[in-house]
């Protein structure tokens, strides 16, 4: 892996969508945020604070009204594969099997002949092996969802961005999939932005934890983690970190 | 809960997916009161509203100063009149449109469409009136099929009368027993044993190979065409409930049977209403597949209605005439098409992904 | 079931209720055979079957042969059980029926033909069977064809873009639901020759339901389907054809079901008004002179047709989507 200095930042962004009478509604407004190589960022705050607005216009598929939202420096246009993301819901492909699923962003770039290898890799890493040739209707919700992140870093990308993805699992595949996250973070290295309601998931993984509060969404807090992983999710320091985000994610 | 919509992609259709847009669903009670609707229409709308009189009067300029040289002697006299008749309607829409909502969105989506509309009609009448370009009899000026719709406006209401009756009364039938047959082989393994066959066989093939065959069995022209128009209207009921019935997902029937539901119950409460989408589909194909059906009937049945007087004006060139029926036909069943969409938007408020009209 | 290795290799005892039933569709034919044979034909006087018995031999010969393969093949026996009770009931008919037309009389000739003379008709005219069931077969394919293309071209800009989808939509709410043989007078016109009309008329018909379903469909495709083909970095192009196609795969076959019932329709229409060959021609003719032997066996001839195609668009549609269930079972 070539180690170079990916960065993202995000300057006084403002998104607002307009409702069905034509009124303006603000889901994010004066957000800062910035972001380098290596970070694991968990966006945190109550539904409708625009944590899912801004992985979006992080993904380019969405465009702010103002501000400025740049990665290495350049402005992002448009999707890009080297900035994954992971949907809240696996949302597979129903007409592909499992292998196909992991595929398809190798062969929509015409790179799947070289890296062909790889999509094997990241089936046996995501304990799929055995599965390959079965379609999303036939395995279990905690299959398909580590299917949906396989997808997505099968592209090596280098940021990830992570809307929720474990929210629909039992707690136990979630804990293993959130340590399979880290294995991945540790190896490959990218920028992680990780949607999340769930305070543990977010203390965690990541090492720094932005609260936003709702309508207009704005950030109210950034909080580090700096406990070192593997993390003890019942030790006092981790319970300490916990109360801290509770208090940020009480407004009024 | 409100739906929004991004401004930068308005269709709507898509917007319906949850999963990804959770943070653009907002509650009702966080728009301020005094902003929810806004009654009355902005002056770009209102001007938007007015390009439809562009077109009218293009085209009633257009017809009014050049000449008139094919056929030679011809007199138009319905046209422009025509013209003017338009713009005062759509004068009386743009003034309920600066006021209600549901006429402006109505109004603003029409606008373009109709004043390309009035283009293209006018092209039309260059192109025959004025220029002859396109010859008599086959293809007619529009003043001349107005002329026909007005002088034959009672022979048209009454094949339309004919037709219309011809239509309702094969589909009524066609829809209930189509749908008692759907119920039943969806439900009955039996029943399927014994139905799925006849339908195979007789379902697909078209009523008017059937017709000859139906006349002699009930005894009647009449009695012949309603049995083709029952046939094509109960053969995609039968195939596409019955089979949406079979394959109503296995665990909302448990879970109904978990919470004591009788088998009947199921079937009306559950199995039918999860098959509400097929029953959909085989409505649209039951009411096309009749429109097809009822004019074949017409033509060799019953020998009345809107299909024969195209066919005998046709075949004796009087093409204004073949025109005005056309339209009523266009009319009826455009207006017959909406209707249905408009009935089974209602039914299916529920499902996202619907075909749409 | 028992399942024993013997000389003659593994062999799958038949349950006995199989058995039965496998016999008793034997039996039924045999009784067909016998009654056809010894009841005397009376009707029309001087008539001789020629065609009826051996089409009851042939009947009991292959359900024969298929009843001892099904010894060894669990997927035939399951097929050939399954048909027994409609076996009985259809020879069970065809005998009522012959005794009604050929046996007594009952039944007059020429609007009732009894089944010997219908199968006559197919055979006696051969020639002319064959010539106007591939001019109608042409016709249908031709038109076909060209109404799927049309209609996948239209549904597609359709349902893609707000531009196309706005100029579009009201041109097939106002030309689609017209049954095309109201079109018949006006395309008789305009086309350059009436074959070119009838395969636009039949066209038309496989074009507008097409369209509808399709464009439908792709506005309902799920929108993350099509932003997590985004993020990955595929192109406009790739998403239609690997993301919204397979997604729309349902919607194409129910289009092309309604489109080719529809213009089997517009076919009959066509051939009977306009280019005057035909199996619809060959009906409209027959009534005329009253010959319902050639009407009765060109419906037969229509119907294996119409069973044939949606056959294989179905068995195409189970192919092709494997992946999903709640497809239209034929």
């Amino acid at each position: 892996m070539v180690v170079s200095n990916h960065h993202l930042i995000a300057q006084g962004i403002k998104r607002a969508f307009k409702t069905d009478d034509g009124t303006e509604l603000v889901a994010l407004s004066d957000f800062d945020f910035e972001v380098k190589q290596g970070e694991v960022v968990a966006l945190i705050g109550p539904s409708g604070c625009g944590k899912s607005t801004f992985l979006r216009l992080v993904a380019g598929l969405d465009t702010p009204q103002s501000g400025e939202l740049t990665y290495n420096g350049s402005p992002i246009t448009g999707p890009d594969p080297n900035r994954g993301f992971v949907f809240q819901q696996a949302n597979l492909y129903p007409w592909l099997t499992v292998e196909k699923n992991v595929a398809f962003g190798l062969k929509a770039n015409g790179t799947y002949k070289e890296n062909r290898h790889r999509v094997q890799e990241m089936i046996d890493l995501m304990g799929l092996a055995g599965f390959e040739k079965s379609y999303p209707h036939q395995i279990s919700g905690g299959m398909a969802a580590r299917v949906a992140i396989a997808q997505t870093l099968v592209m090596d990308p280098d940021v990830l961005l992570l809307d929720e993805p474990l929210s629909a699992l039992d707690a136990f595949t979630r804990a293993v999939i959130q340590d399979e996250i880290l294995a991945m973070c540790v190896k490959f290295k990218p920028i992680v932005l990780l949607v999340t309601h769930d305070i543990e998931e977010a203390v965690y993984l990541a090492d720094r934890v932005v609260v936003l509060s709702p309508r207009p969404g704005t950030k109210v807090a950034e909080i580090p983690v700096d406990l070192p992983h593997p993390r003890d999710r019942i030790s006092s320091e981790f319970i300490a970190k916990r109360h801290e985000i509770l208090d940020a994610l009480r407004f009024e | 809960m409100a739906r929004f919509s991004a401004s930068t992609e308005a269709d709507s259709s898509n917007q319906k997916d949850t999963a990804s847009i959770e943070s653009l669903m907002i509650r009702d009670s966080d728009v301020p009161p005094e902003r929810r609707v806004v009654l009355r229409a902005r002056s770009t709308e209102a001007a938007k509203m007015l390009i439809p009189f562009a077109g009218i009067f293009l085209a009633y300029l257009v017809h009014v100063l050049v000449p008139n040289v094919y056929p030679a002697t011809y007199v138009p006299k319905y046209w422009a009149p025509f013209l003017l008749g338009c713009a005062g309607v759509w004068t009386v829409v743009w003034l309920l449109g600066l006021f209600i909502v549901p006429v402006r969105k109505k109004a603003l989506r029409l606008s373009w469409l109709l004043a390309f509309l009035f283009v293209f009609l006018e092209v039309w009448d260059i192109a025959t009136l004025k220029t002859g370009y396109m010859k008599l009899p086959f293809i007619p000026s529009p003043d001349k099929v107005l002329e026909q719709l007005t002088v034959n406006h009672l022979k048209v209401i009454e094949s339309a009368q004919a037709s219309l009756l011809l239509l309702f009364e094969g589909l009524s039938i066609g829809l209930i027993l189509g749908f008692a047959s759907g119920v039943l082989c969806g439900c009955s393994r039996l029943a399927n044993y014994w139905l799925a066959p006849l339908l195979k066989i007789v379902g697909p093939v078209p009523g008017l190979v059937w017709l000859p065959v139906f006349v002699k069995m009930f005894g009647s022209s009449h009695a012949g065409s309603v049995a083709a128009i029952v046939l094509a209207a109960w053969f995609p009921m039968t195939l596409m409930l019955s089979n949406a019935i079979k394959n109503t997902d296995i665990a909302l029937i448990e879970r109904a049977q978990t919470l004591g539901a009788s088998k009947t119950r199921i079937v009306a409460h559950v199995m039918i209403p999860a098959a509400a989408p097929a029953l959909a589909d085989a409505l649209f194909m039951a009411l096309a597949g009749s429109f097809g059906a009822l004019s074949a009937a017409e033509l060799c049945g019953v020998k009345s209605g809107l299909a024969l007087a195209v066919s005998t004006w046709g075949t004796i060139a009087n093409f204004g005439v073949v025109f005005a029926y056309v339209l009523a036909m266009i009319i009826i069943f455009a207006t017959l098409t909406a209707l249905m969409f408009a009935v089974r938007n209602w039914l299916l408020r529920w499902q996202k992904g619907l075909v749409r009209w | 079931m028992m399942s024993t290795e013997s000389v003659f290799g593994k062999v799958n005892f038949i349950e006995a209720k199989d058995a039965l039933k496998l016999l008793a569709a034997l039996a039924a034919i045999a009784v067909a055979i016998g009654f056809d044979a010894l009841v005397p034909t009376v009707y029309p006087e001087g008539y001789v079957e020629r065609y009826y018995p051996i089409f009851l031999r042939i009947l009991f010969a292959a359900y024969l042969a298929l009843s001892v393969l099904s010894v060894w093949f669990p997927g035939i026996r399951r097929r050939v059980v399954r048909y027994w009770g409609l076996l009985i009931a259809l020879v069970a008919l065809l005998s009522l029926y012959t005794y009604q037309t050929t046996k007594t009389g009952n039944l007059l000739l020429p609007v009732m033909p009894s089944p010997d003379a219908i199968i006559a008709a197919v055979f006696e005219d051969g020639a002319k069977v064959w010539k106007n069931f591939s001019a109608s077969f042409t016709l249908l394919l031709e038109g076909v064809a060209c109404g799927f293309v049309a209609g996948m071209i239209y549904g597609t800009l359709m349902g893609y873009s707000r531009f196309f989808n706005y100029w579009l939509q009201p041109i097939i709410k106002v030309i689609g639901p017209v049954p095309s043989t109201a079109w018949m007078a006006i395309a008789m016109v305009l086309a350059p020759s009436s074959h070119i009309a009838s395969v636009f008329l039949v066209a038309l018909t496989t074009w507008f339901p097409l369209s509808v379903n399709l464009s439908g469909g792709i506005r309902g495709v799920r929108k993350v389907y099509i932003e997590r083909a985004q993020i990955m970095g595929a192109s406009p192009l790739h998403i239609i054809l690997h993301v919204i196609y397979p997604a729309v795969l349902p919607n194409i076959f129910t289009g092309l079901f309604m489109g080719l019932c529809f213009s089997m329709t517009s076919l009959v229409g066509a051939e009977t008004l306009g280019v005057q060959a035909g199996l619809g021609w060959v009906i409209n003719y027959a009534q005329g002179w009253n010959e319902f032997d050639l009407i009765f066996s060109t419906i037969i001839i229509f119907i294996l047709m119409a069973f044939v195609l949606l056959t294989i668009l179905f068995k195409c549609q189970k192919h092709l989507m494997k992946w999903s269930k709640g497809a239209i079972q034929w």
